[in-house]
Protein backbone atom coordinates (compact mmCIF):
# COMPACT_ATOMS: atom_id res chain seq x y z
CA UNK A 1 0.00 0.00 0.00
CA UNK A 2 2.88 2.23 0.91
CA UNK A 3 4.38 1.75 -2.48
CA UNK A 4 1.43 2.37 -3.92
CA UNK A 5 0.96 5.57 -2.36
CA UNK A 6 4.89 6.79 -3.33
CA UNK A 7 3.97 5.66 -6.90
CA UNK A 8 0.72 7.97 -6.87
CA UNK A 9 2.79 10.57 -5.15
CA UNK A 10 5.16 10.73 -7.36
CA UNK A 11 2.96 10.54 -10.96
CA UNK A 12 1.01 13.80 -9.25
CA UNK A 13 4.18 15.80 -8.54
CA UNK A 14 5.14 15.09 -12.14
CA UNK A 15 1.94 15.75 -13.17
CA UNK A 16 2.23 19.35 -11.34
CA UNK A 17 5.54 20.40 -11.71
CA UNK A 18 6.78 19.04 -15.13
CA UNK A 19 4.28 21.41 -16.70
CA UNK A 20 5.12 24.38 -14.82
CA UNK A 21 9.06 23.76 -15.38
CA UNK A 22 8.21 23.77 -18.94
CA UNK A 23 6.42 26.81 -19.17
CA UNK A 24 9.11 28.31 -17.03
CA UNK A 25 11.92 27.53 -19.74
CA UNK A 26 9.51 28.52 -22.47
CA UNK A 27 9.39 31.71 -20.56
CA UNK A 28 13.08 32.27 -20.07
CA UNK A 29 13.29 31.44 -24.06
CA UNK A 30 10.57 33.45 -25.65
CA UNK A 31 12.43 36.56 -23.52
CA UNK A 32 15.95 35.49 -24.48
CA UNK A 33 17.58 37.55 -26.57
CA UNK A 34 16.02 40.87 -25.61
CA UNK A 35 17.54 39.96 -21.45
CA UNK A 36 20.60 38.45 -22.55
CA UNK A 37 21.69 41.36 -24.18
CA UNK A 38 19.99 43.51 -21.43
CA UNK A 39 22.24 41.93 -19.11
CA UNK A 40 24.87 41.90 -21.23
CA UNK A 41 25.36 45.28 -22.46
CA UNK A 42 26.35 47.90 -19.91
CA UNK A 43 24.13 50.92 -21.55
CA UNK A 44 21.16 48.33 -22.48
CA UNK A 45 19.37 50.79 -19.64
CA UNK A 46 20.06 54.01 -22.34
CA UNK A 47 19.23 52.21 -25.67
CA UNK A 48 16.28 52.56 -27.38
CA UNK A 49 14.40 49.45 -28.52
CA UNK A 50 13.63 49.24 -31.86
CA UNK A 51 10.75 47.51 -33.48
CA UNK A 52 9.84 44.66 -35.94
CA UNK A 53 8.98 47.20 -38.60
CA UNK A 54 12.76 48.87 -38.48
CA UNK A 55 14.32 45.32 -38.73
CA UNK A 56 12.54 44.75 -42.09
CA UNK A 57 12.31 48.51 -43.38
CA UNK A 58 15.85 48.83 -42.40
CA UNK A 59 16.79 45.18 -42.98
CA UNK A 60 14.72 43.40 -44.91
CA UNK A 61 14.49 40.82 -42.31
CA UNK A 62 11.01 39.82 -41.91
CA UNK A 63 8.67 38.35 -39.21
CA UNK A 64 8.72 34.98 -40.73
CA UNK A 65 12.66 34.60 -40.95
CA UNK A 66 13.02 34.38 -37.23
CA UNK A 67 11.46 32.89 -34.31
CA UNK A 68 13.02 36.33 -31.51
CA UNK A 69 14.71 39.16 -32.24
CA UNK A 70 16.24 42.28 -30.60
CA UNK A 71 17.29 45.42 -31.68
CA UNK A 72 18.63 48.06 -29.65
CA UNK A 73 19.98 51.61 -30.67
CA UNK A 74 21.77 54.66 -29.11
CA UNK A 75 19.75 57.33 -28.66
CA UNK A 76 21.77 59.68 -30.31
CA UNK A 77 22.94 59.12 -34.37
CA UNK A 78 26.06 60.02 -34.00
CA UNK A 79 27.92 57.11 -31.59
CA UNK A 80 26.61 54.40 -33.69
CA UNK A 81 25.66 52.01 -31.19
CA UNK A 82 23.74 48.94 -32.35
CA UNK A 83 23.06 45.61 -31.05
CA UNK A 84 21.02 44.13 -33.06
CA UNK A 85 20.75 39.78 -32.76
CA UNK A 86 18.38 37.78 -34.63
CA UNK A 87 17.37 33.59 -34.09
CA UNK A 88 16.35 32.43 -37.23
CA UNK A 89 14.03 29.62 -38.00
CA UNK A 90 16.32 27.90 -39.87
CA UNK A 91 19.11 27.69 -41.95
CA UNK A 92 17.92 28.97 -45.01
CA UNK A 93 16.67 32.10 -42.96
CA UNK A 94 19.51 32.41 -40.88
CA UNK A 95 21.87 32.72 -44.08
CA UNK A 96 19.26 35.64 -45.08
CA UNK A 97 19.48 37.23 -42.01
CA UNK A 98 23.54 36.89 -42.07
CA UNK A 99 23.80 37.98 -45.71
CA UNK A 100 21.12 41.56 -45.03
CA UNK A 101 23.04 42.38 -41.75
CA UNK A 102 25.96 42.20 -43.85
CA UNK A 103 24.34 44.62 -46.38
CA UNK A 104 23.03 46.30 -43.61
CA UNK A 105 26.97 47.30 -42.01
CA UNK A 106 28.40 48.17 -45.84
CA UNK A 107 25.59 50.76 -45.63
CA UNK A 108 25.99 52.36 -42.53
CA UNK A 109 29.67 52.11 -42.96
CA UNK A 110 29.31 54.48 -46.56
CA UNK A 111 26.92 56.78 -44.75
CA UNK A 112 28.57 57.43 -42.24
CA UNK A 113 32.30 58.11 -43.72
CA UNK A 114 32.45 61.77 -44.20
CA UNK A 115 29.94 62.16 -41.45
CA UNK A 116 30.12 60.63 -37.50
CA UNK A 117 34.07 59.83 -37.25
CA UNK A 118 33.03 57.73 -33.77
CA UNK A 119 30.09 56.13 -35.57
CA UNK A 120 32.43 55.03 -38.90
CA UNK A 121 35.09 53.86 -36.61
CA UNK A 122 32.87 51.59 -34.61
CA UNK A 123 31.05 50.25 -37.87
CA UNK A 124 34.79 49.84 -39.75
CA UNK A 125 35.50 47.35 -36.57
CA UNK A 126 32.04 45.76 -36.46
CA UNK A 127 31.27 42.02 -37.98
CA UNK A 128 28.24 40.12 -38.09
CA UNK A 129 28.77 36.55 -36.60
CA UNK A 130 26.62 33.87 -36.89
CA UNK A 131 26.56 30.45 -34.19
CA UNK A 132 24.43 28.07 -35.79
CA UNK A 133 21.19 30.01 -36.00
CA UNK A 134 22.02 33.19 -34.43
CA UNK A 135 22.97 36.25 -35.89
CA UNK A 136 24.47 38.98 -34.23
CA UNK A 137 25.82 42.51 -35.38
CA UNK A 138 26.65 44.38 -32.12
CA UNK A 139 28.36 48.27 -32.75
CA UNK A 140 30.00 50.13 -29.65
CA UNK A 141 33.23 49.82 -28.14
CA UNK A 142 32.47 46.18 -26.56
CA UNK A 143 31.33 44.68 -29.65
CA UNK A 144 33.62 41.78 -29.73
CA UNK A 145 32.47 40.69 -26.25
CA UNK A 146 28.80 41.95 -26.30
CA UNK A 147 28.89 39.25 -29.24
CA UNK A 148 30.91 36.68 -27.93
CA UNK A 149 28.80 36.55 -24.76
CA UNK A 150 25.57 36.29 -26.77
CA UNK A 151 26.76 33.78 -29.28
CA UNK A 152 28.59 31.18 -26.86
CA UNK A 153 25.00 31.75 -24.17
CA UNK A 154 26.97 32.56 -21.11
CA UNK B 1 -32.58 96.42 -35.65
CA UNK B 2 -32.81 93.90 -38.38
CA UNK B 3 -29.39 94.85 -39.86
CA UNK B 4 -27.93 95.47 -36.08
CA UNK B 5 -28.70 91.07 -35.35
CA UNK B 6 -27.81 89.92 -38.77
CA UNK B 7 -24.79 92.07 -37.97
CA UNK B 8 -23.85 90.64 -34.49
CA UNK B 9 -24.50 87.26 -35.94
CA UNK B 10 -22.36 87.46 -38.39
CA UNK B 11 -20.04 88.50 -36.06
CA UNK B 12 -20.49 85.67 -33.68
CA UNK B 13 -20.38 83.22 -36.94
CA UNK B 14 -16.93 84.56 -38.01
CA UNK B 15 -15.66 84.48 -34.35
CA UNK B 16 -16.58 81.07 -33.62
CA UNK B 17 -15.21 79.76 -37.26
CA UNK B 18 -11.92 81.82 -36.36
CA UNK B 19 -11.27 79.94 -32.82
CA UNK B 20 -11.61 76.46 -34.01
CA UNK B 21 -10.81 74.37 -31.22
CA UNK B 22 -7.61 72.79 -30.72
CA UNK B 23 -7.22 68.85 -31.17
CA UNK B 24 -5.68 66.61 -28.97
CA UNK B 25 -2.28 65.86 -29.43
CA UNK B 26 -3.34 62.16 -30.68
CA UNK B 27 -6.11 63.36 -33.07
CA UNK B 28 -3.33 65.58 -34.50
CA UNK B 29 -0.86 62.97 -34.97
CA UNK B 30 -3.04 61.23 -36.97
CA UNK B 31 -2.51 63.68 -39.63
CA UNK B 32 0.89 61.89 -40.10
CA UNK B 33 -0.53 58.29 -40.62
CA UNK B 34 -0.18 56.22 -43.10
CA UNK B 35 3.14 58.68 -44.40
CA UNK B 36 6.05 58.12 -45.61
CA UNK B 37 9.09 60.31 -43.71
CA UNK B 38 12.14 60.99 -46.26
CA UNK B 39 15.60 62.18 -44.97
CA UNK B 40 19.26 62.15 -44.22
CA UNK B 41 20.63 61.98 -40.84
CA UNK B 42 18.43 64.43 -39.10
CA UNK B 43 16.03 61.72 -39.76
CA UNK B 44 17.55 59.31 -38.79
CA UNK B 45 17.40 60.91 -35.63
CA UNK B 46 13.52 61.50 -35.79
CA UNK B 47 13.82 57.81 -36.71
CA UNK B 48 15.05 56.69 -33.26
CA UNK B 49 13.33 59.61 -31.20
CA UNK B 50 9.59 57.60 -32.43
CA UNK B 51 10.82 54.24 -31.20
CA UNK B 52 11.91 55.89 -27.84
CA UNK B 53 7.98 57.50 -27.84
CA UNK B 54 6.71 53.97 -28.82
CA UNK B 55 8.34 52.41 -26.01
CA UNK B 56 5.47 54.66 -23.69
CA UNK B 57 2.74 55.16 -26.58
CA UNK B 58 2.73 52.44 -29.08
CA UNK B 59 0.50 54.14 -31.28
CA UNK B 60 3.25 56.82 -31.71
CA UNK B 61 3.25 57.55 -35.79
CA UNK B 62 2.98 54.10 -35.34
CA UNK B 63 1.33 53.49 -39.47
CA UNK B 64 4.56 55.87 -40.64
CA UNK B 65 7.33 54.90 -42.55
CA UNK B 66 10.68 56.38 -42.20
CA UNK B 67 13.12 56.03 -44.07
CA UNK B 68 16.90 57.93 -44.01
CA UNK B 69 19.94 57.81 -45.06
CA UNK B 70 22.84 60.10 -43.33
CA UNK B 71 24.89 61.64 -46.03
CA UNK B 72 22.30 62.08 -49.05
CA UNK B 73 22.10 65.19 -50.63
CA UNK B 74 19.19 66.91 -51.95
CA UNK B 75 20.07 66.38 -55.34
CA UNK B 76 20.77 62.64 -55.16
CA UNK B 77 17.62 62.25 -53.31
CA UNK B 78 15.35 64.21 -55.95
CA UNK B 79 16.72 61.57 -58.69
CA UNK B 80 14.88 59.08 -60.56
CA UNK B 81 18.00 56.74 -60.87
CA UNK B 82 20.48 55.57 -58.48
CA UNK B 83 23.66 57.53 -58.24
CA UNK B 84 26.74 58.49 -55.97
CA UNK B 85 27.41 56.48 -53.10
CA UNK B 86 24.30 57.04 -50.89
CA UNK B 87 20.68 55.92 -51.57
CA UNK B 88 17.67 55.47 -49.91
CA UNK B 89 17.12 52.00 -48.63
CA UNK B 90 13.62 50.09 -48.25
CA UNK B 91 13.93 46.85 -46.83
CA UNK B 92 18.03 46.57 -47.42
CA UNK B 93 17.31 47.58 -51.14
CA UNK B 94 19.10 50.10 -52.70
CA UNK B 95 15.81 52.36 -54.07
CA UNK B 96 14.49 56.15 -54.69
CA UNK B 97 12.37 57.91 -52.88
CA UNK B 98 9.83 57.68 -56.19
CA UNK B 99 10.19 53.43 -55.86
CA UNK B 100 9.29 53.69 -52.42
CA UNK B 101 6.77 55.92 -52.58
CA UNK B 102 5.20 53.77 -55.60
CA UNK B 103 5.45 50.67 -53.25
CA UNK B 104 3.99 52.23 -50.23
CA UNK B 105 1.64 54.59 -51.62
CA UNK B 106 1.72 57.31 -48.62
CA UNK B 107 -1.14 59.10 -48.12
CA UNK B 108 1.87 61.47 -47.50
CA UNK B 109 5.07 62.14 -48.48
CA UNK B 110 7.38 64.42 -45.97
CA UNK B 111 11.21 65.70 -46.97
CA UNK B 112 13.55 67.11 -45.03
CA UNK B 113 17.10 66.98 -47.43
CA UNK B 114 19.20 69.79 -47.79
CA UNK B 115 21.99 69.33 -45.09
CA UNK B 116 24.82 67.42 -47.56
CA UNK B 117 24.40 69.74 -50.78
CA UNK B 118 24.55 72.17 -48.74
CA UNK B 119 21.61 74.27 -50.08
CA UNK B 120 22.57 77.50 -48.49
CA UNK B 121 25.14 77.66 -50.96
CA UNK B 122 23.10 77.14 -54.11
CA UNK B 123 19.43 78.22 -53.13
CA UNK B 124 18.61 78.26 -57.10
CA UNK B 125 19.45 74.65 -57.97
CA UNK B 126 17.80 73.61 -54.98
CA UNK B 127 14.73 75.47 -55.93
CA UNK B 128 14.85 73.51 -59.04
CA UNK B 129 15.54 69.64 -57.05
CA UNK B 130 12.51 70.64 -54.93
CA UNK B 131 9.78 71.28 -58.70
CA UNK B 132 11.82 68.04 -59.84
CA UNK B 133 10.84 66.29 -56.66
CA UNK B 134 6.90 67.43 -56.85
CA UNK B 135 6.73 66.99 -60.29
CA UNK B 136 7.67 63.47 -60.27
CA UNK B 137 5.91 62.02 -57.36
CA UNK B 138 2.61 62.30 -58.23
CA UNK B 139 3.49 59.91 -61.72
CA UNK B 140 4.50 56.84 -59.27
CA UNK B 141 1.87 58.05 -56.72
CA UNK B 142 -0.72 59.97 -57.82
CA UNK B 143 -2.89 60.19 -54.37
CA UNK B 144 0.15 61.57 -52.13
CA UNK B 145 0.22 65.08 -50.74
CA UNK B 146 3.93 66.19 -50.90
CA UNK B 147 4.94 67.88 -48.24
CA UNK B 148 8.78 69.80 -47.68
CA UNK B 149 10.12 70.56 -43.63
CA UNK B 150 11.96 73.79 -43.46
CA UNK B 151 15.86 73.40 -43.31
CA UNK B 152 16.48 72.73 -39.52
CA UNK B 153 18.62 75.53 -37.98
CA UNK B 154 22.61 75.18 -37.19
CA UNK B 155 24.91 75.84 -34.57
CA UNK B 156 27.48 78.89 -34.43
CA UNK B 157 29.90 76.22 -34.16
CA UNK B 158 28.68 74.37 -37.73
CA UNK B 159 29.57 77.73 -39.36
CA UNK B 160 32.97 77.52 -37.63
CA UNK B 161 33.57 74.29 -38.29
CA UNK B 162 32.47 73.99 -41.67
CA UNK B 163 33.81 77.13 -42.42
CA UNK B 164 30.60 78.30 -44.06
CA UNK B 165 30.48 81.80 -41.98
CA UNK B 166 26.88 83.86 -42.56
CA UNK B 167 25.35 79.98 -42.94
CA UNK B 168 22.64 79.97 -41.23
CA UNK B 169 21.34 83.32 -42.93
CA UNK B 170 21.44 81.48 -45.85
CA UNK B 171 19.14 78.68 -44.76
CA UNK B 172 16.82 81.48 -43.96
CA UNK B 173 16.75 82.46 -47.08
CA UNK B 174 16.60 79.26 -48.49
CA UNK B 175 13.59 78.51 -46.39
CA UNK B 176 11.86 81.56 -47.89
CA UNK B 177 12.97 80.46 -51.02
CA UNK B 178 11.26 76.90 -50.22
CA UNK B 179 8.47 78.42 -48.55
CA UNK B 180 7.15 80.75 -52.10
CA UNK B 181 8.50 77.36 -54.48
CA UNK B 182 5.37 75.70 -52.39
CA UNK B 183 2.88 77.71 -52.55
CA UNK B 184 3.54 78.14 -56.28
CA UNK B 185 3.70 74.51 -56.87
CA UNK B 186 0.45 73.94 -54.49
CA UNK B 187 2.54 71.23 -52.24
CA UNK B 188 3.05 71.61 -48.34
CA UNK B 189 5.85 73.86 -46.59
CA UNK B 190 5.94 72.42 -42.75
CA UNK B 191 7.65 75.09 -40.53
CA UNK B 192 9.75 73.51 -38.14
CA UNK B 193 12.85 75.78 -38.07
CA UNK B 194 11.59 78.64 -35.99
CA UNK B 195 10.85 76.88 -32.95
CA UNK B 196 13.81 75.39 -33.21
CA UNK B 197 16.08 78.69 -32.97
CA UNK B 198 18.08 80.28 -29.93
CA UNK B 199 17.74 84.11 -28.91
CA UNK B 200 20.77 84.94 -31.75
CA UNK B 201 19.15 82.79 -34.47
CA UNK B 202 21.10 79.55 -34.80
CA UNK B 203 20.47 76.44 -33.21
CA UNK B 204 19.59 76.48 -29.83
CA UNK B 205 21.99 74.55 -27.40
CA UNK B 206 19.32 72.91 -25.72
CA UNK B 207 18.17 71.21 -28.92
CA UNK B 208 21.25 69.75 -30.30
CA UNK B 209 23.22 66.79 -29.58
CA UNK B 210 26.37 67.15 -31.02
CA UNK B 211 26.22 71.51 -31.27
CA UNK B 212 26.59 71.11 -35.23
CA UNK B 213 23.45 70.24 -36.69
CA UNK B 214 22.06 67.03 -35.39
CA UNK B 215 19.05 67.61 -32.94
CA UNK B 216 18.67 65.84 -29.43
CA UNK B 217 15.19 64.77 -28.00
CA UNK B 218 14.24 67.67 -26.89
CA UNK B 219 14.86 69.08 -30.16
CA UNK B 220 12.72 66.29 -32.03
CA UNK B 221 9.84 66.76 -29.72
CA UNK B 222 10.31 70.84 -31.02
CA UNK B 223 10.03 69.42 -34.47
CA UNK B 224 7.20 67.08 -33.61
CA UNK B 225 5.22 69.97 -32.22
CA UNK B 226 5.84 71.83 -35.10
CA UNK B 227 4.28 69.06 -36.88
CA UNK B 228 1.37 68.87 -34.51
CA UNK B 229 0.57 72.99 -35.38
CA UNK B 230 0.91 72.54 -39.25
CA UNK B 231 -2.11 69.35 -38.72
CA UNK B 232 -4.05 71.95 -36.61
CA UNK B 233 -3.37 74.68 -39.14
CA UNK B 234 -4.93 72.52 -41.83
CA UNK B 235 -7.60 71.25 -39.55
CA UNK B 236 -8.39 75.43 -39.12
CA UNK B 237 -8.34 75.62 -43.03
CA UNK B 238 -10.83 73.57 -43.67
CA UNK B 239 -8.35 71.12 -45.76
CA UNK B 240 -7.96 68.51 -43.29
CA UNK B 241 -10.92 66.48 -41.16
CA UNK B 242 -9.26 64.07 -38.54
CA UNK B 243 -12.49 61.62 -39.53
CA UNK B 244 -11.91 62.53 -43.44
CA UNK B 245 -7.82 60.01 -43.12
CA UNK B 246 -7.75 58.89 -40.01
CA UNK B 247 -7.18 55.42 -40.67
CA UNK B 248 -4.22 53.78 -38.70
CA UNK B 249 -3.91 50.90 -41.11
CA UNK B 250 -0.19 50.70 -42.32
CA UNK B 251 0.13 52.19 -45.61
CA UNK B 252 -0.91 48.91 -48.14
CA UNK B 253 1.94 47.85 -50.25
CA UNK B 254 1.47 47.56 -53.77
CA UNK B 255 4.59 45.64 -54.94
CA UNK B 256 6.89 45.42 -51.70
CA UNK B 257 9.68 43.01 -53.71
CA UNK B 258 9.65 45.56 -56.76
CA UNK B 259 13.07 46.40 -57.74
CA UNK B 260 14.32 50.04 -58.48
CA UNK B 261 14.75 50.67 -62.03
CA UNK B 262 18.24 49.90 -62.70
CA UNK B 263 20.82 52.75 -61.82
CA UNK B 264 21.63 54.55 -65.50
CA UNK B 265 24.97 56.15 -64.71
CA UNK B 266 26.88 55.82 -61.28
CA UNK B 267 28.62 59.39 -60.35
CA UNK B 268 31.71 59.37 -59.54
CA UNK B 269 32.18 61.19 -55.56
CA UNK B 270 35.30 62.15 -54.46
CA UNK B 271 35.81 61.87 -50.54
CA UNK B 272 34.85 64.12 -48.64
CA UNK B 273 32.75 65.66 -50.02
CA UNK B 274 29.01 64.08 -49.35
CA UNK B 275 27.42 64.37 -52.39
CA UNK B 276 28.26 65.41 -55.98
CA UNK B 277 25.67 66.52 -58.36
CA UNK B 278 26.19 67.58 -61.71
CA UNK B 279 26.55 71.16 -63.14
CA UNK B 280 23.05 71.57 -64.52
CA UNK B 281 20.49 69.53 -63.29
CA UNK B 282 17.17 69.11 -65.00
CA UNK B 283 13.78 70.43 -63.34
CA UNK B 284 11.32 68.41 -66.26
CA UNK B 285 9.28 65.95 -65.92
CA UNK B 286 11.66 64.00 -68.42
CA UNK B 287 12.86 60.54 -67.28
CA UNK B 288 16.08 61.14 -66.66
CA UNK B 289 18.69 58.32 -68.13
CA UNK B 290 22.41 58.26 -68.77
CA UNK B 291 24.19 61.91 -68.40
CA UNK B 292 22.46 63.54 -65.60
Amino acid sequence: MKKLTRLLAALLCLCVFTPLAMAEDAGTEEASLLTRVLEIAEDGDDLIEMYAEDLSELMGIEPEEYVDFVYLAGTSVETGREVIAVLAVDEVAANHVEEMLNTYLEGRIRETRNYFPVAFKLLSEAKVAREGLLVVLAIGEQAEQETKLLLTGE
Amino acid sequence: MKRLLALVFCLIFLCSGAVAERLDDQTLLSYYDDCLFIGDSIMQGFRRYRSAVREKDPSFLESSTVVCTASISLYVGSRRFLTGDFHFKYRNVDRTMYDIAKILKPKRILILLGLNDPVGIKIDRAMEWIEYIALNIPEFSPETEICFFSHTPITENYCRTKDRPGYQEKLNEYNQRLKETCERLGVHYIEIAEPLKGEDGYLAAAYTSDNLCHLNEEGLAVWIQGMLDFAQAEYEAGRWTPAQDGTTAKATEETPDVEPEPAAVETEVSPGTAEAEPAQAPSTLTIVTEGD
